[in-house]
């Protein structure tokens, strides 16, 4: 049986509370109920394996890519290795749950970026190309680099906003009664 | 597919569609005729071929697509929750914290 004949795994999502996505809907505007706030405290605390249900999720839909990209086991295990590489230069190990599911998150969409790459070089040494197929291969790679840059910019977002950083403020007098505002964290970059 | 019968005489025509009207082209008749056939069959079943090749590529493509939107949608609705919950509000696009809101 080939990795293209195997049945797709349905992921189950049941552990979720059913009304999850419509109350963070509600819930994502400038003044919230607080009640809808309350409950959804209540689901992260206490539904159990919450974060699991994700991370599973996750799991499932970049098996799913790395089975499209290679069918050998070598190569699938070639491409394991170096998620495991940048989960690692991301800092995964010493994470918190948020921040793992959004690593996640960006390693799904950085194997379907790279499946659309593949494919598009694949086509692009065809000996004949119609201008449909080739556009439809760029718009999706387009489309996955878009998400892959988004789902980058989520973690860093969100690390700059929970990082235990104290913020700090100088402002400096200058010349002609001027005055210049720097503003930024006491972090120091680890070299 | 091009065939055609005149006087009891089978004759090959390509027939090809120029301009929203089909266009005839006498290929021949007997054994040159037999041969412009086959290829002609040849290069129809190849295209067949690739279309529906193209169509199970395509399909491939945007069940994947599905998937990574709909886990990059979940995501996206965990990590406004956890924000929510942890005092967070959105602004204008941005994520703000009230000042007093340890």
């Amino acid at each position: 049986m080939t990795n293209k004949d195997k049945p797709v795994v349905e992921v189950n999502l049941a552990g979720l509370p059913p009304d999850f996505a419509e109350v963070v809907k509600r819930a994502y505007q400038k003044k919230p109920n607080p009640k809808d706030i309350i409950l959804l405290q209540k689901w992260i605390e206490d539904t159990p394996g919450f974060w699991r249900i994700f991370f599973d999720f996750s799991l499932h839909n970049q098996r799913n890519t790395i089975a499209k990209i290679a069918a050998d086991k070598i190569t699938q295990a070639s491409i394991t290795a170096n998620i495991q590489e940048i989960k690692q230069k991301l800092g995964y190990t010493e994470s918190a749950e948020l921040e793992k599911l959004l690593i996640e998150n960006i390693i799904s969409t950085w194997l379907r970026f790279q499946w659309t790459d593949y494919q598009l070089s694949a086509f692009m040494g065809k000996d004949s190309v119609r201008f449909v197929e080739l556009e439809f291969w760029e718009r999706r790679l387009s489309m996955c680099q878009s998400r892959y840059l988004r789902a980058c910019e989520m973690l860093a977002r969100v690390r700059r906003l929970l990082a235990p950083r104290p913020a700090v403020q100088i402002n400096l007098a200058a010349e002609n009664g001027q005055q210049v505002n720097i503003a930024g964290d006491l972090h120091i970059e680890k070299k | 597919m091009g065939w055609e019968q005149r006087n009891g005489q089978r004759y090959y025509y390509r027939k090809k569609r120029e301009g929203g009207r089909v266009v005839s082209r006498y290929m021949g008749a007997g054994e040159i005729a037999d041969l412009f056939s086959v290829i002609d069959r040849d290069e129809y079943l190849q295209r067949r071929w690739n279309q529906a090749k193209w169509k199970m590529q395509k399909d491939e493509a945007e069940k994947l697509d599905k998937d990574q939107s709909s886990l990059s949608q979940l995501t996206r609705h965990v990590l406004r929750a956890c924000l929510l919950v942890r005092g967070y509000h959105p602004h204008k696009g941005q994520w703000r914290k009230k000042a007093n809101d340890k």
